[in-house]
């Protein structure tokens, strides 16, 4: 089963990037920051989410169980 | 097992409510809305998502593996793409000018509402007045009173009325008297959306057009400027300067001098101008009648120009045509093809790529020379002007008046020579051309000159009825 915490933040990462981006897009509406100069938050915030995915997840030699089979790779492609 | 989400589902539910609403209740639900709060939907989304990933792990249910698929990222963006676009129609698409489709205006988008405009201010001592209006027509007369009145319309082609009023106050028309100087202009210093963005200013999303009568004291100066809309300018005794990226201009009964800077034009038109007169730009028509000081015409012209009743000297430039003459007691009209003139006092220059020339009556010296086109020239009185007329393709007929003093040479390098003069004037033919020379006594020199084409000299009878020139010399 993949109920690590890293798992579950992998899982998370799209959503909060969209609902990220629907900040930035709203902000770019309705105040003086433009989308055209915070899209930068946006590779901050994935940077971010992907460091935090590597400091939750467990040693792999010390934690892996044998359902890994079921778990995907720890560090697989994103969105 | 697969774990469908309900983002889908509600996002459907959503649109289909939003277009029921602006179905059944236009009023609810405005463009303005959408184009403003269209990322919420995004955000939304994105909760509806963060909640239901928390409940399946909280309820130890199986995680999916992604959190949104390859497809649900293709359609975010292709919401954020319709999203930008609306915002982008509703920011920019009232600014557009109307589409004009068989002579009928079409206006796409937003409404229009109309504001009247009035003002009135004490100007005693003013000289000199600047107008700035943005876009709108304006007309302004002189009168015998000291003050400054106005009145017009101001419409406002917007989404909504509260915008329109919002921005019908930020854009009063304002008379400032200040000395010697006032200022008539419509007002746009204060930032029209308070919660618009700061950095690049973004302008309302509204087509704002003030359409404006001005009466002024006679005596005045006037600088006005705008981007769009025509200006109508009667009974000045001052200077008048204008500047404009598109405008129709028409004066009539000014006292000074006239300056027009314009990027682009349909007409430019000025009447009775006792100052001179400086028009530069593009533009299509020029029209210019009873002006007394030097006329300076220079860009580029694509339509009829019209000059009459010139009192000074006339330099006109546009692209690789050029004409200069000194006074023009009749007429002239120039256009892409044609030049036609009479009752011109030389000394007279022209110089062009293409265009028939037809001038008569015309005196002191002709200096013509086009590449193409054919020349019918009849100077009509004695003392003849100095001729020297050149084209390179075309034919030319020159109509001299009997019993004139002149010497003439008359080369066809490729062409015939018609002598109807008679003697002394005699043909002699050349290899592939033909050539006249002659004189009749001591005179000017009249030089003719076609590279291809022929050439036809012919004797106009004496005692033909008075000249245009003399009659427009009785009417000056």
């Amino acid at each position: 089963m993949n109920r690590t915490p890293s798992s579950l933040l992998r899982v998370l990462r799209g959503p909060i990037l969209l609902i990220a981006l629907g900040v930035l897009l709203t902000a770019d509406q309705f105040t003086p920051y433009g989308f055209g100069r915070t899209w930068p938050v946006l590779l901050i915030l994935y940077g971010l989410l992907r460091l935090l995915e590597h400091v939750v997840e467990p040693k792999p030699t010390a934690s892996y169980p044998p359902s890994r089979t079921v778990s995907p790779p720890p560090s697989g492609g994103g969105q | 097992m697969r774990r469908t989400s309900l983002a889908g589902p509600v996002l459907l539910i959503l649109i289909g409510v939003l277009f029921l609403v602006r179905n059944l209740k236009p009023e609810l639900v405005s463009w303005e809305l959408v184009a403003r709060y269209w990322p919420v939907v995004l955000i939304g989304w994105g909760l509806l998502r963060v909640i239901e990933i928390l409940y399946w792990w909280l309820t130890s249910r199986p995680l999916p593996p992604k959190g949104l698929s390859g497809g649900e990222w293709v359609l975010a963006m292709f919401i954020c793409l319709l999203g930008a676009g609306i915002s982008a129609a509703y920011r920019y698409a009232p600014r557009l000018p109307p589409l004009v489709i068989h002579g009928k205006t079409v206006e796409l988008f937003g409404e229009a509402y109309d504001y009247p405009v009035s003002a009135k201010q004490a100007a005693p001592g003013v000289r000199r007045i600047k107008i700035e209006v943005p876009r709108g027509n304006t007309r302004v007369m002189g009168s015998q009173g000291s003050e400054i009145e106005l009145s017009g319309r101001k419409t406002i082609r917007t989404f909504s009325r509260t915008l329109a009023d919002r921005l019908d106050r930020a854009t009063a028309v304002e008379i400032q008297v200040n000395g010697a100087e006032a200022i008539v202009r419509v007002r746009s210093d204060e930032p029209p959306l308070s919660e618009e963005r700061s950095g690049p200013v973004t302008p309302p999303p509204a087509r704002i057009s003030t359409d404006l009568e001005l009466t002024v004291p006679r005596q005045v100066s006037l600088h006005v400027s705008g981007r769009h809309g025509d200006f109508d300018i009667l009974h000045v005794d001052g200077d008048v300067e204008i500047m404009s990226d598109r405008a129709g201009v028409r004066l009539q009964e000014i006292g000074g001098k006239v300056r027009v800077e314009l990027r682009r034009s349909d007409i430019v038109r000025a009447v009775q101008v006792r100052g001179s007169v400086t028009i530069s730009g593009r533009a299509s028509d020029v029209e210019l009648e009873e002006v007394s000081g030097p006329v300076e015409v220079s860009g580029y012209y694509s339509g009829d120009l019209r000059f009459r009743k010139l009192a000074g000297p006339l330099v006109f430039q546009s692209g690789n045509t050029e004409l200069r003459l000194a006074r023009l007691p009749g007429q002239l009209h120039l256009d892409l093809g044609d030049l036609n003139g009479s009752g011109i006092e030389g000394p007279i220059r022209f110089r062009a790529r293409s265009r028939d020339v037809k001038l008569e009556d015309f005196s002191e010296e002709l200096d013509l020379s086009v590449e193409r086109g054919d020349l019918e020239l009849s100077p009509g009185r004695a003392p003849l002007p100095r001729i020297t007329a050149v084209t390179e393709t075309g034919d030319v007929e020159l109509v001299i008046p009997e019993g004139a003093r002149f010497a003439l040479e008359a080369v066809a390098e490729r062409g015939e020579v018609t002598n109807d003069f008679g003697p002394p004037l005699a043909v002699s033919t050349e290899r592939r051309g033909a050539s006249l020379k002659g004189a009749t006594g001591p005179g000017p020199a009249i030089s003719v000159r076609t590279h291809r084409g022929s050439i036809w000299v012919r004797k106009e009878p004496a005692g033909r009825p008075t000249r245009p020139v003399e009659q427009a010399r009785r009417l000056l």
